[in-house]
């Protein structure tokens, strides 16, 4: 009886997990700008993690070099080149030599555009929609499988 | 001669007529399954389908009946068949199933891709007249062979990757095209027209100088490609002296 009710219980904790990550995509999809938030929490998605709270999510971010400032705000609109310093940083783009020299956000964005993670008619200060994060997202997470 | 009648208490024959419905019933259930039209093969990650207005998890064997919205998280793929054919739905994307309608003579299916990616395997079979239309915001695809790649994002735009036979591909604003030999039809959503589906060949193409080049020309020919490259009249030279030729290459699209 206890084992029915442990497999139950983690059927539950998967759905429900299931359903919120569903549910902020979809959710997300719908944003005409997002912020540094949405954009953190996204990532931890991406890295097989669940998010745990902003403060929590950008100290993992920082622990893994992902994230190097050391103040952030939730609420800023998400730029795409806080995206692509996040993005150059993790997949470790080699395809600008002054992102490799400077990590700064344009180069990373640059680099982004040479792996075709952004388009090239995009800049480094563009804001994003729900839909934009998610299409770079979606090419983070197939050279993800790629590298595999 | 002599007659033997059996006779079943009234007990067992209820108990019988009992199984034989259970068996009935089994069969009906276990016929309407094998045979749905609509099936989640396999689920990797997170998904959902959209039952009831609420999202509820995607699981393997779940038959999906028309008009189903099936959502996939950062890290997830799901395979579905539809009828004979196979539709997998890549990382974050969105898409519903219009329509699928399967006879002996006519097979109809019609996807609606909101946002990411989705490939498609679709069975060809000569007695069965075959519609497969995936649509995206901007573009729609007909499929006529058996393999595509549809990609649908906001920057972008909206692409068909057609890496065996063919495939129709339509803009918004444009006629129809045939996309065949890993060509790809491009529909950007802030454009009128499609893309030429050859604008993607030229990164596929390569570029070529004689032989024996000077630094100066090899240094050039590295800045510049073979834009400014001097190609002279050729001939055969006096005491078989190496002289420059025109070399015509034919390049055959797609690569074989």
């Amino acid at each position: 009886m206890r084992r029915f009710a442990y497999v139950v219980a983690l059927i539950l904790l998967f759905s429900f997990g299931n359903a919120q990550e569903i549910n902020f995509i979809n959710a997300l999809a719908e944003k005409k700008t997002v912020s540094f938030e949405d954009g953190v929490k996204i990532y931890m998605y991406t890295l097989g993690k669940f998010p745990a709270g902003f403060d929590a999510d950008v100290a993992y971010l920082k622990s893994i070099k992902l994230l190097k400032a050391s103040r952030y705000d939730k609420d800023k609109p998400l730029r795409r080149g806080m995206l692509a310093l996040m993005v150059a940083r993790h997949l470790k783009l080699k395809s600008s030599l002054f992102f490799l020299i400077f990590d700064t956000e344009r180069y990373a964005h640059r680099a982004c555009v040479g792996e075709k993670i952004m388009a090239a008619n995009t800049s480094e200060l563009d804001t994003m929609s729900g839909d934009e994060l998610l299409e770079v997202i979606a090419r983070v997470s197939e050279r993800m499988e790629e590298k595999k | 001669m002599r007659i033997i009648s059996v006779a079943f208490p009234k007990e067992k024959t209820m108990k019988r007529n009992l199984i034989s419905i259970i068996v009935l019933i089994a069969l009906i259930a276990f016929a309407g399954t094998a045979y749905a039209e609509i099936r989640v093969i396999s689920v990797k990650g997170t998904a959902s389908y959209k039952a009831g207005g609420a999202w509820v998890p995607l699981g393997a064997g779940i038959a999906l009946n028309p008009g189903t919205k099936v959502s996939t998280g950062v890290r997830s793929r799901v395979e579905i068949r539809i009828n004979r054919h196979t539709v997998t739905v890549e990382p974050l994307t969105i898409m519903k199933i219009n329509e699928s309608y399967e006879d002996g003579k006519y097979s109809r299916t019609r996807i609606g891709l909101r946002r990411g990616s989705i490939r498609t395997d679709v069975a060809r079979d000569a007695r069965i007249k075959t519609v497969f239309k995936v649509s995206t915001p901007v573009a729609t695809s007909s499929v006529r062979g058996t393999r595509q790649v549809i990609t649908s994002g906001p920057t972008f735009g909206d692409s068909f990757l057609v890496p065996k036979n063919s495939a129709f591909g339509e803009g918004l604003n444009s006629g129809p095209q045939i996309i065949s030999g890993n060509l790809n039809f491009e529909q950007k959503s802030d454009k009128g027209g499609s893309e030429n589906p050859i604008t993607g060949m030229k990164e596929e193409l390569v570029q070529a100088h004689p032989l024996i080049i000077s630094a100066d020309e090899a240094e050039a020919f590295g800045f510049l490609g073979d834009d400014f490259m001097f190609y002279g009249p050729g001939g055969r030279g006096a005491g078989g002296q190496s002289q420059t030729v025109p070399v015509t290459i034919h390049l055959i699209w797609p690569a074989q």
